[in-house]
């Protein structure tokens, strides 16, 4: 009711805790913090209109005065607008006045590095004893590169802090590690630092920025800003690979995938844990974890000491995702989309559905005729055609076992063709039912690389987007962390604590929950590349927003997470990060497929690292129909099972059965399904309330048990 | 006007896009291609001796270089299950005008 009277940053104070207020007004002083009394004052301006009661300013200030606003001065006017300070707690009662039009905190910029350090609690973790800084652990980074130059990613005698760097750029050497680029390693990047010439030249340039921003959010340990840009691992080592740039594009799929192996083996070699971070994406896939990229990701995630954390992606706002059910014998769905004219290129839409169903699909073009029954193309089929403006369209439908996931997987290209560029206007893809067993279809627009701000970038109509799975590829792999945005400052009217506007959204096409979490990406400070022509906010240092900024917030205390435990997997770190998370203001909702778990909390997670036991199966057995095996503490159980091995991969279970005694032992006895080889999982939990969960699928090999 | 390219069976191995790229004219340079394969122990040399410079091998995952006129040879092996060339990934930084929107 009081929504709009109220600064947003007051009502996100209001919904925090005492600690997280406190260390809130600090950071972006907003007024003065009396501790001992956990009580924060506000600095406020305070609207109010007169009227009976409140005729004079006089009669104002003593009304505020008696309702705890320390009063400093007051301008008359139509309206009276009062200075002063209040605290916190008392900003509800004031809400209660009419005659008060609107309270707002004093403004003042703020460092958001430093100010989303606090927002997780890491801030605290690095200076309070015992201090968690990432010492022992890697932070790797796939991404445009890094200023390898800049302050923060050295030590305080110079010397690099990054073991290795691989420019996938760099023309190759003979004898190199590398198939292709060049790696530098701490040595030759000291010795670069050190030495003008230097024995290596190391003629590395993040010109992107990107990576440089990235990296430091993640590792950054504030040198060049005396401590006020520090990231969340400010003690941990680097291993960096700087993917080609191209065309407004930031790698591929396939140097990305190789990228990851590449820190994995460097990680090997020095004997140390690593947290990597992925700020890349496209909306090229199933949104299930079908695409290559996403297996290699989920493989690598399987291995102790190895955490994967991948951004939502910021497709939210674009209108990049349709879906809709057909039925047979019933009239084809539509779906209509608009393309701007600014596009030359060529808009790509993949149509994902079960292969238990044949659904035909038809394009039709601004003013071009509806389809008739020969429009359309059916599974296992392509067609090609012009429009009647010579633009180029293809269906493809041939894939109708899509990388071995019993899904059609269809393309659609519409080309400029011999246009000078693709119709604008209001196009259609139409979905024919010819036979459904399922129905359901999901369409994804790939994005652009938006580099005149996205006029190029074709989208559905408003009224038949599908606000859900949104999350770009390669983040809708299983095992991995998937992170959602929320604003930690004050930009484009964005409310503070909010989720952004831009955060990519769940859940996968299987249903599986995305993002895992969510963690401060709107607008963070931090390292400025200085080969990269971005505006500085600080001397070395520069905005950005986007869940890019978010995931490396989570990289980096999964890597504190790994100092505790060096032996953790992503998973392991993924379920106490989401039993950590704060579920306040708005992430009140959470769990969701928006926020997640909630927000990133660095403290409790910790805590939890340090106190956390997942339980160890062992002994697994098939015996006919039944699956057994032990646990190392008393837990209950759990097999969960499809006869479609891939899609049980992908984490699309047909079926569960559950062993609810608490024990050491289990058996779980699958009779009674539908004839069939079964590939199954095991899960096993401890007791409430900490339900610690640990899953064996047999390295993804799984458990095939045979019903006869 | 329908073509079953889908009876092809190195064909269709192949995702769309990249049956799509094959049609287009794949670069004379070669191209980064990455394959799912059955056999994890035994691709790898099955593919190099096919003509794919591997470049590094996750589970069944394996990415690799292959001469544009190879790639049909590479599909058509048992033990590749899937085939897709690169796909672009971009920066996940937002900008103004997606606030905008």
């Amino acid at each position: 009711m009081h929504e709009g009277k109220l600064d947003p940053r007051l009502r996100f104070l209001q919904e925090q805790t005492a600690d997280e207020r406190i260390g809130f007004a600090e950071s972006v002083r907003l007024g003065r913090v009396s501790t001992a009394r956990r009580v924060v004052g506000i600095d406020v301006l305070l609207r109010c209109r007169k009227g009976p009661g409140t005729k004079t300013v006089r009669s104002i200030e003593r009304k505020l005065t008696a309702r705890g606003v320390e009063v400093r001065s007051s301008v008359d006017g139509p309206v009276v607008v009062v200075s002063g300070r209040v605290s916190v707690n008392r900003c509800e009662d004031l809400l209660q006045e009419d005659w008060i039009e609107l309270i707002e905190a004093s403004k003042q910029l703020f460092p958001d590095l430093d100010l989303s350090g606090r927002d997780v609690g890491a801030r605290t973790l690095q200076t309070i004893a015992p201090t968690v800084r990432g010492t022992n652990v890697l932070v790797g980074i796939v991404d445009s590169g890094i200023d390898y130059r800049h302050d923060d990613f050295r030590l305080p005698d110079g010397s690099s802090r990054i073991r290795f760097l691989w420019d996938q750029s760099a023309p190759s050497v003979a004898g190199g590690r590398v198939p292709f680029g060049r790696e530098f390693t701490k040595a030759q990047l000291d010795a670069a630092l050190r030495t003008n010439p230097a024995p290596v030249p190391v003629n590395h340039n993040d010109v992107d920025g990107h990576g440089t921003h990235v990296a430091g959010i993640a590792a950054g340990n504030g040198r060049r800003s005396s401590g006020q840009f520090v990231g969340m691992a400010p003690d941990s080592e680097l291993v960096i690979v700087a993917v080609r740039s191209d065309a407004g594009t930031l790698g591929e799929s396939t140097s990305a995938t190789i990228a990851f192996s590449y820190i994995v083996d460097r990680a090997r070699e020095l004997n140390r844990p690593v947290s990597i971070n992925m700020s890349l994406g496209n909306n090229g896939g199933g949104h299930s974890g079908e695409m290559p990229l996403e297996t290699a990701m989920d493989n690598l995630a399987r291995l102790p000491g190895v955490v994967i954390v991948k951004s939502a992606g910021n497709e939210q706002p674009w209108r990049i995702h349709a879906s809709g059910t057909v039925t047979q014998g019933i009239a084809p769905v539509r779906r209509q989309f608009e393309s701007s004219g600014s596009n030359t290129q060529q808009d790509v839409f993949e149509i994902w559905f079960d292969a238990a169903d044949r659904i035909s699909i038809a394009v039709q073009a601004p003013g071009g005729p509806t389809p008739v029954a020969n429009d359309f193309v059916a599974p296992g089929s392509v067609n090609t055609f012009a429009t009647n403006a010579n633009n180029s369209v293809r269906i493809d439908a041939s894939s109708v076992d899509a990388g071995g996931t019993g899904d059609v997987r269809a393309i659609v290209f519409i080309g400029r063709g011999t246009a000078p560029r693709i119709q604008p206007g209001r196009w259609s893809l139409h979905f024919r039912g010819d036979q459904i067993t399922v129905g359901r279809f999901d369409v994804w627009i790939e994005r652009t690389s938006r580099a005149d701000g996205g006029a190029e970038q074709t989208r559905f109509t408003s009224a038949d987007h599908d606000p859900t799975c949104t999350i770009s590829i390669p983040g809708t792999a299983r095992r991995i962390i998937t992170v959602g945005s929320y604003v930690t400052r004050f930009a484009n009217d964005a409310p503070l604590g909010s989720l952004s506007r831009f955060s990519g959204r769940g859940p996968t096409r299987y249903g599986l929950r995305k993002p895992e979490l969510s963690a401060p990406g709107e607008s963070i400070v931090s390292v400025r590349s200085s080969g990269a022509n971005r505006p500085a906010f600080a001397p070395g240092y520069t905005l950005m927003p986007g869940t890019s900024m978010a995931a490396p917030h989570v990289t980096g205390i999964a890597a504190l997470l790994l100092e505790i435990n060096p032996q953790f997997t992503c998973e392991q770190v993924k379920q106490i990060l989401s039993r950590a998370a704060r579920r306040n203001g708005a992430a009140a909702v959470a769990p969701d497929d928006t926020w997640g778990s909630g927000r990133l909390t660095a403290l409790r997670a910790t805590e939890l690292a340090r106190t956390v036991r997942f339980p160890i199966i062992s002994n697994v057995v098939i015996k006919g129909t039944t699956l057994s095996w032990d646990t190392d503490i008393p837990t209950t159980g759990a097999v969960r099972f499809n006869s479609h091995q891939r899609r049980m991969f992908l984490g699309r279970a047909t079926g569960s059965r559950v062993s609810l005694t608490l024990g050491l032992h289990h058996t779980i006895n699958l009779e009674g399904l539908p004839p069939a080889t079964y590939h199954c999982e095991i899960l096993a939990f401890t007791p409430a309330p900490e339900e610690w969960q640990t899953l064996d699928d047999r390295q993804g090999q799984h458990y095939a048990v045979t019903v006869p | 006007m329908e073509a079953d390219v889908g009876t092809k069976t190195w064909g269709a191995k192949l995702d769309p896009y990249s049956r799509m790229q094959m049609e287009d004219g794949l670069p004379a340079e070669g191209v980064e291609v990455t394959l799912r394969v059955t056999d994890q122990a035994g691709a790898a040399k099955q593919l190099e001796q096919a003509g794919l410079k591997v470049h590094g091998q996750v589970g069944e995952i394996i990415v690799g270089h292959i001469n544009s006129t190879d790639l049909q040879q590479i599909a058509e092996l048992d033990c590749v299950e899937e085939v897709q060339l690169s796909r672009p990934l971009y920066a996940e930084n937002s900008t103004s005008s997606e606030e905008e929107l």
